[in-house]
């Protein structure tokens, strides 16, 4: 096991700077998730640890050895791909035991250790298979099976579940995790999916263009998004963001006044605010009584229903978990709960605390 | 959907399978001929039809007990083997540079290495005489190694950058991180995968290798550096009247070794040909 360091990193392609001045920490066991929209940087970040990439400025660090000018084979790391990148031409057998195989394990052990990786990903019956012949949920465990075998000291993944279909994801999500508890190897985990990255990681970082945006628990980034893009980008539906005018009495959305109501509003404030408001902190009411709006969209998804209200040239999103009798051209009222807004400063797009 | 949307009209199909059997007797009928004519004796040769009235296998009992014959098989299946392997080993190596690695000039080189094969191979004869006396290799293995490698590395580079390139880098990858040196991933990754054109360009070297004529008669000159094609055309000379039933023998039993090549690795080659380009 190991800790990853990683301290005023860069990278560039010519004039064009993909990762600018990154420091990230991560611990020894630790489960750590990149998350960001594609371009980003963070499969950029993950292949530089690798070394698969090589390193512009500043450094890497796998516990306390600089591995700048190390080469991929020599860090004891492991990686998932997204396509899986699997020997064709190989067993499953041969794919897990390849990485034992290039370090000159002796066969015994090899094979030993090749069965009890099978074992844990119930690949048993498949390893004299080719990888053709196997699904994609199959294919997937396989390319877990050759990263565990090694048990190196940080494993990597890049964005390994993108190409399963909804209920295989649900299910790999899971086994990573377990797995992940089981081995408690310090991992590094890329995801455009924030629900991924929501339920996955120990520790979640949110990157954009190259930089980072803010690291966390993932639930603390939920709860205490640091500025407008990641408030936006964590949570499903998204956070409603929407211009406001705030004071020490309340907050005007829409040209409504609601009152802090007891909830604790900033002692300094902007004159011009972004507020967000989560789906499920907006509530429904008749039109008099909160923001005017007409319903657009209703997607009832069985347990919860989300609708999209258009007020002005803007909508809202609202997520209720009640049945109502709300239908489509609907006049309806939004309610903000004060005591859940998030307001951030219309210039700096910063959390204004 | 009916029939008729399934297949294609008659006159289409007819003028397909015309142009398929022209082509086929195009292909074959040389070679039955001289499988026919191996058949016969010179009487008979030609006052007889095309099937042979009294088929003798006299001819190939002559050939292979003719003087130098085990020599001259053995020279071929020597030269053949050994520059096809040499061939493919210095092939695999340029092939991965080209698929590979972005450098300078590199389409200007890709270009550059076909030069032996546009030009006509009599008019490399002289110039390489002189490099061959001058280095005193002249009546060698050696220089036949050398020469047939030299001829045959374009092709087979030109087959194998396509096949490597369409290997996913990520495979590469994933063998780096699982250890493998830049030489393992490419002997243990990328070579297999790209089996069906080493096998293509393997067989088409070894062919090349197999029926070259012009450098083993320039370069060679003792009677055991001889080969099965120099053997051929030395047979017609030395006979006065020329033995054509002989000679056919000949030439049926020097095809022989490659068309079960052919059909060993059919499959990889038809693979090989159609899917390296597109792939």
């Amino acid at each position: 096991m190991a800790s990853v360091t990683l301290s005023g990193l860069k990278k560039s392609y010519g004039a064009v700077e993909v990762i600018q001045n990154l420091d990230l920490e991560i611990a020894d066991g630790e489960f750590v998730v990149l998350v960001g929209p594609s371009g980003c940087g963070k499969s950029t970040l993950l292949r530089m640890v690798a070394g698969l990439e090589r390193i512009s400025g500043g450094e890497a660090r796998i516990d306390d050895k600089v591995v700048n000018n190390v080469a991929a084979k020599n860090r004891d790391i492991a990686m998932v791909f997204q396509n899986y990148a699997l020997y064709p031409h190989k067993t499953v057998r041969q794919n897990i035991g390849f990485s034992l195989q290039m370090r000159k394990t002796p066969k015994a052990e090899i094979e030993k250790r090749v069965n009890e990786a099978a074992e844990l990903l119930a690949l048993t019956p498949l390893l004299d298979r080719t990888p053709r012949a196997l699904s994609g949920g199959q294919r997937q465990r396989v390319a877990m099976g050759r990263a565990i075998v090694r048990d190196p000291s940080v494993f990597l993944f890049d964005e390994p579940l993108s190409n399963l279909d909804a209920k295989l994801r649900v299910e790999m999500r899971a086994q990573i995790k377990a797995l992940h508890r089981r081995l408690g190897a310090t991992s590094i985990y890329v995801t455009h999916d924030q629900v991924e990255a929501m339920t996955m990681g120990d520790k979640v970082v949110v990157m954009r263009d190259g930089n980072i945006q803010q690291v966390g628990r993932p639930i603390d980034v939920y709860d205490r998004p640091q500025n407008v893009f990641v408030a936006g980008f964590i949570g499903s539906p998204s956070m409603n963001l929407i211009p406001a005018k705030a004071d020490g009495t309340g907050i005007t959305i829409s040209g409504k006044t609601f009152g802090w109501n007891g909830a604790d509003f900033p002692s300094k404030l902007p004159s011009e605010v972004i507020c967000g408001i989560r789906p499920e902190n907006l509530r429904l009411g008749s039109p008099e009584k909160g923001i005017e709006g007409i319903v657009e969209t209703i997607e009832p998804m069985g347990g919860e229903t989300i609708a999209s209200v258009s007020v002005g040239d803007t909508n809202l999103t609202v997520l209720y978990r009640d049945r109502r009798p709300v239908a489509l051209g609907d006049k309806v009222g939004l309610t903000p709960q004060t005591d859940a807004l998030h307001l951030f400063d219309a210039q700096t797009e910063q959390r204004i605390s | 959907m009916t029939n008729d949307q399934m297949s294609s009209p008659l006159s289409t199909r007819v003028i397909a399978w015309s142009a398929l059997i022209l082509l086929t007797i195009w292909a074959v009928l040389p070679i039955v001929w001289s499988f026919s004519a191996s058949l016969k004796t010179p009487l008979t040769l030609y006052s007889e039809g095309f099937i042979p009235e009294n088929p003798t296998l006299d001819n190939y009992g002559r050939v292979l007990s003719s003087d130098g014959f085990a020599q001259y098989l053995a020279n071929s299946l020597y030269l053949s083997v050994t520059s096809t392997v040499l061939t493919l080993f210095i092939s695999v190596l340029g092939a991965y540079g080209f698929a590979r690695y972005a450098f300078a000039w590199r389409h200007i080189l890709l270009l550059f290495i076909l030069v032996p094969r546009i030009l006509p191979r009599a008019s490399l004869i002289i110039p390489l005489y002189d490099v061959i006396a001058a280095l005193d290799l002249l009546d060698t293995y050696t220089v036949l190694i050398i020469t047939y490698t030299a001829t045959a590395v374009p092709m087979a580079t030109w087959i194998l950058i396509g096949f490597f390139q369409a290997v996913p880098i990520e495979l590469e990858e994933a063998a780096a991180i699982d250890g493998a040196s830049i030489w393992q991933r490419i002997w243990k990754v990328v070579v297999p995968i790209s089996l069906p054109g080493m096998v293509t360009a393997g067989i088409l070297s070894l062919r090349e290798a197999w029926n070259e004529f012009p450098f083993v008669l320039a370069f060679t000159s003792s009677g055991d550096m001889r080969t099965l094609p120099y053997q051929l055309y030395a047979m017609r000379d030395n006979m006065g009247l020329t033995d054509w039933p002989l000679i056919n023998a000949f030439t049926i039993t020097t095809i022989i070794p490659i068309l079960i090549l052919y059909l060993l690795f059919e499959r990889q080659i038809v693979s090989g040909l159609t899917s390296g380009a597109v792939k």
